[in-house]
């Protein structure tokens, strides 16, 4: 009962959501845990108060620097003020006065790439820890939907570290990648809480398109009835532009387009905009969502398949979080997946790059590998996925590499960069197989998680015969109108309310 | 008319005919090099300076193409323009419509404006929220610097924050009942407060039917406006002044000449700057040109007689020339950096009158 308590002191609830209690207790006990919990059930609300109860330091992996910034501000809303985030989006000066003070702070997050940082590791390696939160941790499996390289050697950090308690956490982990997870993270004897990834209260539609402009219509349509607020995810920076003006056009004026491709500041008033639902609906790439906590999110479309099971659910899972019936629906169109199947050629180096990157040429101007990438044209993960390896095997800064070691490693690299290949091209198959699929699409979802038995829902899926036009309704609009800007100051400072008082 | 077509055509104006294109590009979209942080100031543009931020080339020469096509400039060499009869008329048109474009300041707070701007919309955001009782907002600013900034002089009781209020409505309704109504209302919408997140530009650019980009130079002369008033009218202005003093109070330098002017006094000689930091002296020259610009206390004497920064004044009022060489023919015993010493030093008050 003493963990109730302190859930009311601290948050003002009275209950637990799944898996939270069996989590922390494990923890509190001394246990390593592997937890897979569905999507939007308050991970961090574990990691925070097993910290607090233990009164300890906290350092949480974190993959995405968006992400990170979000948890930082959601941790000191919730009164968790010694929150900080350590990443490649701060200035010299900022981290060094972040590291100074390093002792003075209670959760630190990282991104795996920053930790190797010798610098940055030594000041983290400088003060005591009792736990190691790697969040997101399907990350570490090559199997896993979003393979980070330098989530492999975390295992590392937490033995320099001395071993605190280790949390791992995900909400999308097939059985493989679980156990890719426990033996990477070096967690042998770990407690292992795995919940179902089924969202009772998100009914799943998928709807076929032969055409791909008719797409657009029925987009539109659905936004205009629809009760929201809503998201529509896009594969493309450009299609979500493309709808909002679409909408706006149509006198739909509370709507927004976010994605990677906008200023930071202005991006920063859109995401903050539609959590005070100023606005109705957001049309974003995928670099929405991750750290938004907005409850009542009440449908989420796919004007695009996306490219994993593992992506859709999360992305799905951010409608419904106060546990009202919601809706996902998908737009399917066979061309859909011509973009993710062509990225996949080119996120990873191709043929010609490795060979650029192990030509001769190099050991006559004394390059090193780490000069040679910056020149090799890789993406931004081919670049991670090189820098990886290289280090690993202690080539990265190294010059006068033999022409038998080269030709060995290079072999090594061309096999794994296939096998990754091969796991994508998989991965997308699956969805596709789930898309045209006329079983149930819960019960497809729950299979590919190794879940096998599930309670029937109403509402369940289009496959299920579920109704769309329960999710129709307006919507409540919020009254930000802006009239005149001197009774806007005014407002803003509270002035009139002061005259009369 | 597009804004970018009136700017462009009224530094073109300035320029008349002095310098290329490309230097002109430079100058719009804030190129920190020493050649056009000074010759901003030389041709008397230094409020259009990185006033285009983000203009790339291609639609820079695209806008000076419409120009010619519109016969309002014509081109008088390979990337060097003068404005016809026709343009100026068109420009003094355009230019009494956008009044605003005089409130610009582009030069001097270039490189402080957007923390200004954080610390200013991140305290209204904070104050508006204490004042409604709302403690639990999400901050709109993540800019570290801000942050410190509004903490460590955020009012703490109550009854101070209420004060904090009322001041700052009063100085924010004073200053902004001065400028135009449109500029005022773009800025007012893009501050967030309690129940209300400020627009993005787009959003205003909608809202209020004019490009985005005039939406920001809207919004930027506002605020150049409310930091220029901080300093010059500090008394009048008590809350603004605590806002923005320990950005303003910094001369506005590149980050590698702040360092040359910190070791300077320090102590150090420029030749052991120049060794210890690696640099040129052409670098260090430089240097010294932008101090002579933007610190009224730095003198330029150990480097000039004061006779000779009188020949060169003298000089610039008869011809009103604006190229270097002709000072260089004119006083052969001179170095180029002298001469760039005093024309710096003096810049403000003559280049401003190039233009007449």
């Amino acid at each position: 009962m003493q963990l109730e308590a302190a859930l009311k002191q601290l948050y003002d609830f009275s209950e637990f959501r799944t898996g939270q209690r069996e989590i922390i207790s494990d923890l509190l006990k001394g246990h390593d845990v592997l937890g897979m919990l569905p999507t939007g059930t308050g991970k961090t609300l574990i990691y925070q108060m097993a910290a607090h109860l233990l009164k300890g330091r906290a350092l949480v992996v974190s993959p995405l620097v968006s992400l990170m910034q979000d948890q930082v501000d959601q941790f000191k809303q919730a009164g968790f003020k010694r929150t900080v985030a350590l990443n490649s989006f701060l200035t010299h000066d900022e981290k060094q006065a972040i590291l100074k003070q390093i002792k003075d702070y209670q959760f630190v997050f990282v991104s795996p790439e920053i930790i190797q940082n010798p610098f940055i590791r030594s000041i983290l390696l400088s003060v005591e820890w009792s736990l190691f939160v790697v969040d997101e941790a399907h990350c570490i499996s090559q199997w896993g939907h979003e393979f980070r390289p330098f989530y492999l050697d975390l295992a590392g950090m937490k033995k320099e570290m001395g071993k605190p308690l280790c949390l791992a956490l995900t909400a999308t982990a097939t059985p493989k990648v679980r156990t890719d997870i426990l033996h990477h993270l070096d967690m042998n004897d770990a407690k292992i809480h795995v919940h179902s990834i089924n969202r009772p209260n998100i009914s799943i539609f998928v709807e076929y398109f032969e055409e791909y402009e008719q797409k657009f219509e029925r987009a539109m349509k659905l936004v205009e009835k629809l009760k929201g607020p809503g998201i529509i995810y896009t594969n493309t920076r450009n299609a979500a532009e493309q709808l909002v003006m679409l909408l706006q056009e149509h006198g739909v004026n509370d709507v927004a387009y976010y994605h990677g491709g906008m200023d930071p500041d202005e991006r920063l008033l859109v995401q903050k905009q539609f959590l005070q639902s100023q606005l109705n609906l957001i049309a974003c790439t995928n670099a929405f969502g991750m750290g938004i906590n907005k409850a009542d999110i009440r449908f989420v479309i796919h004007f695009h398949t996306p490219s994993s099971i593992e992506g859709y659910i999360q992305e799905i899972g951010r409608a419904g979080r106060d546990s009202k019936q919601s809706v996902a629906i998908l737009l399917y169109h066979p061309a859909d997946l011509e973009i993710p199947f062509h990225f996949i050629d080119h996120e990873l180096p191709d043929a010609a790059q490795i060979d650029y990157l192990f030509s001769d040429h190099m050991q006559k101007d004394h390059h090193t590998f780490s000069e040679k990438l910056q020149l090799a044209g890789l993406s931004e993960t081919g670049y991670r996925f090189m820098e990886y390896h290289l280090n690993k095997n202690g080539l990265l800064n190294k010059s006068g590499i033999s022409v038998d070691e080269k030709t060995a490693f290079k072999l090594r690299l061309k096999q794994k960069i296939e096998q990754r290949k091969a796991e994508k091209i998989k991965s997308l198959r699956m969805i596709e197989t789930w898309v045209t699929d006329i079983d149930c699409k819960r019960k497809g979802l729950l299979n590919y998680f190794g879940e096998n038995e599930f309670e029937q829902t109403d509402f369940c899926c289009s496959n299920c015969e579920a109704e769309i036009s329960f999710f129709y309704g307006s919507h409540d609009q919020r009254n930000t109108f802006y009239e005149h800007w001197e009774e806007e100051l005014k407002r803003l400072f509270r002035q009139e309310v002061y005259k009369q008082a | 008319m597009d804004i970018c077509h009136v700017v462009i055509l009224d530094v073109l104006h300035k320029v008349n005919g002095s310098r290329r294109s490309s230097g002109i590009y430079y100058i719009l979209t804030g190129k920190k090099t020493s050649q056009s942080l000074s010759d901003s100031q030389w041709f008397g543009v230094e409020h259009y300076y990185a006033a285009l931020k983000g203009l790339t080339y291609a639609d820079f020469t695209e806008k000076i193409e419409n120009l010619l096509n519109e016969k309002w400039v014509t081109s008088i060499e390979d990337q060097v323009y003068k404005v016809s009869r026709q343009g100026e008329q068109v420009l003094l048109i355009e230019k009494k419509k956008l009044s605003f474009l005089k409130n610009l300041n582009g030069l001097k707070y270039t490189s402080i404006e957007s923390l200004c701007w954080h610390v200013l919309t991140l305290y209204v955001q904070a104050l508006s929220n204490s004042l409604y009782g709302n403690l639990e907002y999400s901050p709109i600013v993540r800019d570290h610097r801000a942050v410190q900034k509004v903490k460590s002089i955020f009012p703490r009781s109550k009854t101070e924050r209420k004060e904090k209020a009322e001041s700052l409505y009063r100085e924010m309704s004073q200053l902004l009942l001065n400028l135009d109504r449109l500029s005022v209302d773009v800025f007012v919408r893009k501050l967030s407060g309690y129940n209300r997140i400020g627009s993005t530009f787009e959003q205003i650019a909608r809202e209020t039917d004019i490009s985005q980009r005039e939406t920001i130079l809207r919004f930027r002369s506002v605020l150049h406006a409310i930091i220029y008033n901080s300093v010059v009218k500090h008394q009048e202005f008590p809350v603004f002044h605590s806002l923005f003093c320990s950005f303003t109070d910094l001369p506005a330098l590149t980050k590698s000449a702040l360092r040359t002017y910190e070791m300077l006094n320090n102590g150090k000689t420029l030749q052991q700057i120049m060794e210890l930091r690696n640099i040129k002296a052409s670098t260090i020259e430089d240097h010294l040109v932008e101090f002579a610009r933007e610190i009224s206390e730095f003198s330029i004497h150990p480097f000039i007689d004061e006779e000779e920064i009188q020949e060169v004044k003298k000089f610039y009022n008869s011809t009103k020339e604006n190229r270097l060489r002709p000072f260089k023919d004119a006083f052969p015993h001179l170095s180029y950096l002298q001469i760039r010493l005093v024309l710096a030093k003096e810049g403000g008050n003559y280049a401003a009158g190039s233009s007449a």
